[in-house]
């Protein structure tokens, strides 16, 4: 029996409804979400941290980290370190923030509206979660990496660097899509059919060298 | 969820994660730099000749595009699109699929991702001339954010192209 394949309009319609939703919400966002959710991160953000805010809303950010520094040729004498201050301008937090509106488009353009209710529910409390935890992995690199440039390990800034870049250029853009995917079930049916038992069926079967037929195209 | 699909899923996600880790690694290296600064040069080079072919006014320098009015916009690491052809790439990899149809995959989608990127950026020159505000949320959150979902889409338009070769293959038996 041949295997049913997913149409193209499933992800036509998921692309147009998702470009459409991602401007809206993302637009409701810069405008009226943005500030009130900045708020909201400052104050969770600052259980953990000492965060404090200018007026023009650029925060200074105070991360404990107890550290030694030997003597070196430049720094003849040995420098204790207990806090890394930074000042990180407002751009930097807000970076963590837009996730949840991008999130709210995917769910809300993924088919099956009950399911969308209650992924769009628990996703938001998982990405509320998610991005305060990625704002202070960000903030506990930077001070790490400042630290490993005093010390001028190169590996270890590498490392950071890599860190750094990660958490702050590639899992806010990239968290929104993982959380929906982990979430909604028939999003993730469609796009990573891996759990399919007549598809996984097929790929293990692919394994016995049979070619396509040329008139096997699949409109 | 079986046994086997969960083994089927953390190979996908581990699989897909190293790729990452390897390739955003690789990509912090001072070789692969300069090689993504002329990926950014190449890009901008075409965006600059659709522009002046398409009638509109702005010069060339390196990967640096100026408009008469005296804005210019540099396309940077990241804004070449390099970020998502590597999510793309890794999720390709990590997928179970024929060689060939990875290799067809990697080279028309990463050639969708690009020409959209090119789009992205002549829209971004024009914005950035009309207001630097909306360049900034353009820029920073809504292009980046359409780029992804773009890429998911391609990749997933790629897993039903791959389902259905194996699909017929079987019919075919």
């Amino acid at each position: 029996m041949p295997l049913p394949v997913p149409r193209f309009k499933s992800t036509t319609r998921f692309l147009m409804s998702g470009s459409v939703l991602l401007i809206g919400l993302l637009t409701l966002w810069w405008f009226a979400l943005r500030g009130p959710m900045l708020y909201l991160l400052h104050g969770a953000a600052g259980v953990f941290l000492q965060i404090g805010e200018s007026p023009s809303g650029n925060w200074t950010v105070r991360v404990p980290l107890e550290k030694l520094l030997p003597p070196t040729a430049q720094r003849p004498v040995a420098r204790q370190i207990r806090f890394v201050n930074f000042d990180m301008p407002k751009s930097d937090p807000t970076r963590f923030i837009f996730s949840l509106p991008v999130y709210w488009a995917i769910i809300l353009a993924a088919p099956g509206a009950i399911r969308n209710l209650r992924s769009l529910l628990i996703g938001t409390a998982v990405m509320a979660a998610l991005e305060v935890t990625l704002l202070l992995l960000y903030v506990n690199l930077t001070a790490y990496d400042v630290v490993s440039r005093l010390e001028g390990d190169a590996g270890i800034q590498w490392g950071r660097h890599l860190g750094v870049y990660i958490v702050a250029d590639v899992l806010p853009y990239m968290m929104p899509f993982g959380v929906a995917l982990s979430l909604h079930r028939e999003l993730r049916e469609q796009i990573l059919p891996l759990e399919n038992e007549r598809t996984v069926q097929a790929f293990s079967q692919r394994r016995s060298a049979v070619r396509p037929a040329s008139s096997g195209r699949v409109r | 969820m079986t046994g086997s699909t969960n083994h089927r899923t953390l190979r996908f996600v581990l699989i897909f994660a190293g790729s990452l880790l390897v390739a955003f690694g690789v990509l912090l290296t001072g070789p692969a730099q300069d090689l993504d600064a002329r990926l950014s040069a190449a890009l901008v080079k075409i965006a600059h000749g659709m522009i002046v072919g398409c009638g509109g006014d702005a010069t060339r320098d390196a990967a640096i595009l100026r408009a008469p009015s005296g804005f210019a916009v540099e396309m940077r690491d990241g804004c070449n699109a390099i970020n998502v052809m590597i999510l793309f790439w890794s999720a390709i990899l990590a997928f179970p699929a024929r060689l060939r149809m990875k290799a067809i995959g990697l080279i028309a989608g990463s050639l969708i991702i690009q020409v959209l990127n090119i789009a992205r950026f002549i829209s971004l020159f024009y914005l950035g001339q009309y207001s630097l505000t909306w360049f900034d949320f353009a820029h920073t959150y809504l292009w980046e954010s359409m780029l992804v979902l773009d890429t998911v889409v391609v990749f997933w338009l790629w897993v039903i192209r791959v389902m259905g070769l194996d699909a017929a293959a079987r019919a075919a038996v």
